[in-house]
């Protein structure tokens, strides 16, 4: 039967978050028994699309059709029943229980306890259908992540799933261990099971999928079956090829000459399997995008830079010479400063006003004599207010009561309230509408005509592409290149960002 | 742009929560007055004001700690200890008072500064690091109260909490001095502004080059040293040592703060609404002493300021985020 073939139908789906719209009218259909990969840039509504699939978020219109039979409810535990379950990037375990405890959490049958024996059988009968090879009674907290995510793999198979939703199985592990996971997961499909499989490594994709479909800002772009036609460069294009937003965003013309001075440089910072031997220098007067796929380790990489993140190895150097104590106040003590990306967690504090906010690093000037003045902190605030345009009622409100996009300019007027000469700023448009995006990346633009360095971590290529002098790129750790501006564009950033850096490093 | 029109931006909101204690206490004040004869006299007002006065050393250091969202719980412990340790010295090595105070003050604040460089350095609980150092500290009151018999300490010691300054006890106008010239810097100071920078948020103080870290280790030594002094004068208002002497101080402190607005989160309070806040908690344990409710009773009603007082702090913070 036709109906049969299909074990999955996405039909029409669309979901918005407030004025967000994260997914548009999506529709595809998942094969029984293939693998099938979703590619996307981040916000490109793969994240979403888990969700509404592992039934943590309900669509606003359009409908999922699982074998033949429509979801009616939306809940976690409705699309569990259905046979549909999701292995996250973070994976949901017990660490201090045993692995079969791990799999079998409720041990409990008709109220009675299921002897400890009986579930291990269980367990290595499972592991054994799939050549899988797992100790049953060793403590989850001991084994390796790619051994961690076999067990929840081989949850899933207990439970029955038809269908297993892996959100970047490999963004943690080894090369070695990420091959050896490509070979259970062909296993899994020969053996009946559907794999849903979501990554930002090409190589590997093009390595494992039957089909890669492709989303692009909320759309449904393309699904590609994965025969001797199909080319990394097809997904890439595919994946950036964004059309309408030309009109917004136009190519930047650098106008830093090549030899202006270094201002900046970090110099081999190294944490853990995050960040490895990254280094980058940042010249007068430009702005250095850095970009890299979730995961990438920009990031670490960025707060590590400013003193905010323990560190395995790696030094700043400023105008030369070596900060011997990296903390945020070394840093501002030299003129730099650090947007944070999530104003929600540090760099806005909610519960005061507007006007405290504005005068907190330079609180020691806002002063008469010894004492506080309340004039000059006024006066202060208000000269961004009006510099920056920021809609309020008062400088008195707190922070919360203002827009996403003026709660950003606020956090900016922070930061160059300390007359930064060298900003580092991290995701700078997220969570803010068009309008207030476009007049942040102008004041980006206009303060680096005062010779102010700006080194800007983005997620969003379109605007660093508009926005960036150079562009290091990132991948699994470490920069994979810096592309000067005549060589930028979204697909040459890409390219670099989703490439697998151990090939093209060997 | 059109030049903005400056006082446009300038209004604040009028918060009537920021007022609050001194509803409650000028209710509370008028309850008892019109309910009972004993309580709305001269003699009865100004003990009460005396008693709260030597209590209140110990919320100067401990109210700079919950401005920072940290907590001592160990002030009732360290006012304990200290008046022991000051009598251990008078009695045993036959100090003067001065210098056997100005030793037991160096102590009790080193070993606040020795909490604070553990909270600080290896970024541990305040609380639970402070709860063992109450248990630390007043053991170590037991051990030096059992090693020497006192009962009655000698009247230079018993002198220092009768002292008085044109007919009013030193300490009143100690604490009057206090809450004007701190509250006066906690608004007007840079220095202590940064304190509500850290209470509202302490990676934010930290991103912005506040090195919130130092100035918690001052609050932790300050918190001891101030509960530290004012149990020293305790010790010599009782005129002996009791190893019960704070006993639970730390819970009073804590009812007050929130009962006055502070928040247990960190980033609100002041000295004077600390000030406030304990005089409504000596005006409620008056008022029930005076309606001779039982001593156990009066716990009972405390406990459940406590609970009534933090389920308003949590209610109305999580308003606000």
């Amino acid at each position: 039967m036709q109906q049969n073939e299909n074990i999955l139908e996405v039909r029409d789906i669309s979901k918005s978050f407030g004025a967000v719209h994260a997914l548009r009218n999506v529709s595809f259909s998942i094969r029984r028994g293939e693998i099938h990969t979703l590619l996307g840039e981040n916000g490109a509504g793969k994240s979403t699309l888990i969700k509404v699939l592992s039934g943590e978020h309900a669509p606003d219109s359009g409908s999922i059709v699982i074998d033949g039979e429509p979801v009616k409810t939306f809940h976690p535990l409705t699309s569990r029943a259905a046979g549909i379950t999701v292995v996250h990037q973070e994976l949901s375990i017990f660490e201090n229980l045993t692995v079969y405890e791990n799999i079998f959490p409720y041990r409990e049958a008709e109220h009675k306890l299921i002897p400890k024996k009986q579930l291990i059988e269980k367990v290595q009968k499972a592991a054994a259908r799939f050549d899988l090879e797992i100790d049953p009674e060793a403590r989850m907290g001991d084994l390796r992540l790619s051994v961690q995510q076999m067990v929840e793999i081989l949850r899933a198979l207990t439970e029955n799933a038809k269908i297993v939703l892996l959100d970047e199985p490999t963004s943690g592990l080894n090369t070695q261990e990420a091959e050896n996971l490509m070979c259970i997961l062909k296993r899994l499909r020969d053996g009946g099971i559907t794999i849903i499989y979501i990554s930002h490594r090409i190589s590997e994709i093009m390595e494992i999928s039957d089909r890669v479909t492709v989303l692009r800002d909320g759309t449904y772009i393309n699904t590609f079956v994965n025969d001797e036609h199909l080319t990394e460069n097809m997904l890439i294009s595919s994946m950036v090829g964004r059309d309408f937003e030309k009109s917004i965003y136009s190519k930047k013309h650098s106008t830093v000459p090549a030899d202006a001075e270094v201002i900046f440089e970090a110099r081999n910072f190294s944490k853990g399997k995050s960040v490895i031997d990254a280094s980058l220098s940042v010249r007068r007067g430009e702005i250095m995008g850095v970009f890299g796929l979730e995961g990438s380790g920009t990031y670490e990489f960025s707060r590590m830079m400013f003193g905010l993140h323990a560190r395995d190895a790696g030094s700043v150097f400023f105008e030369g010479r070596e900060i011997k104590r990296l903390t945020p106040t070394a840093m501002i003590q030299q003129g730099a400063i650090f947007l944070n990306n999530n104003r929600k967690d540090a760099g806005l504090l909610f519960n005061m006003s507007v006007a405290d906010n504005m005068a907190l690093p330079v609180i020691d000037r806002l002063t008469k004599g010894a004492f506080l003045s309340r004039r000059a902190a006024e006066d202060y605030a208000l000269s961004f207010v009006n510099q920056f345009a920021i809609v309020l009622n008062s400088i008195y409100d707190k922070p919360s009561s203002l827009s996403g996009g003026n709660q950003q300019k606020v956090m900016l007027s922070i930061c160059l309230g300390t007359k930064p000469k060298f900003l580092i700023v991290n995701e700078p448009t997220r969570g803010i509408d068009v309008g207030a995006k476009l007049e942040i990346l102008r004041l980006l633009n206009e303060i680096v005509k005062t010779g102010v360095s700006v080194l800007c971590f983005s997620s969003d290529l379109p605007e660093l592409v508009t926005l960036s002098d150079r562009i290091a790129v990132m991948n699994t750790g470490r920069v994979a290149g810096v592309i000067d501006c005549d060589d930028i564009s979204e697909n040459s950033v890409m390219q670099l960002a989703a490439m697998d850096v151990v090939e093209k490093g060997a | 742009m059109e030049t903005i029109k400056k006082n446009q931006y300038l209004h604040r909101k009028f918060q009537i929560g920021d007022y609050t204690i001194l509803f409650l206490i000028a209710g509370l004040f008028l309850l008892l007055t019109l309910t009972s004869s004993t309580f709305c006299t001269h003699d009865n007002l100004y003990s009460l004001l005396y008693g709260v006065s030597i209590q209140f050393f110990a919320v100067i250091g401990f109210t700079l700690l919950i401005i920072m969202g940290e907590i001592d719980l160990a002030v009732g412990s360290m006012y304990g200890l200290s008046g022991t340790l000051v009598g251990f010295c008078m009695t045993v090595w036959k100090w003067k008072l001065l210098p056997s105070a100005l030793l037991v003050l160096i102590v009790c604040a080193l070993f606040g500064y020795l909490v604070g460089t553990l909270v600080t350095k290896f970024k541990l609980n305040s609380m639970m690091v402070t709860l063992g150092s109450l248990s630390f500290v007043s053991g170590v009151n037991a051990v030096v109260f059992n090693s020497f018999t006192a009962v009655t300490y000698n009247a230079e010691y018993r002198s220092l909490a009768k002292f008085k300054i044109g007919g009013i006890h030193w300490t009143i106008l100690a604490m009057i001095a206090i809450v004007v010239v701190l509250e006066f810097l906690l608004q007007k100071t840079p220095l202590m502004k940064k304190y509500y920078y850290i209470g509202n948020g302490p990676e934010t103080a930290r991103l912005y080059g506040i090195k919130s870290d130092r100035y918690k280790r001052v609050a932790f030594m300050l918190s001891a040293l101030t509960s530290a002094i004012g149990g020293i004068i305790a010790t010599s208002r009782i005129t002996h040592s009791d190893v019960l002497t704070g006993n639970g101080l730390e819970f009073t402190l804590i009812t007050a703060l929130v009962v006055a607005g502070a928040s247990l989160a960190g980033g609100r309070g002041g000295i004077l609404k600390a000030a406030l806040g304990m005089l409504f908690i000596a005006m409620l344990a008056n008022g029930m002493t005076i309606y001779r409710i039982d001593p156990f009773i009066q716990q009972v009603m405390q406990g459940i300021v406590l609970i009534v007082a933090v389920y308003l702090d949590v209610r109305m913070n999580s308003k606000k985020a």
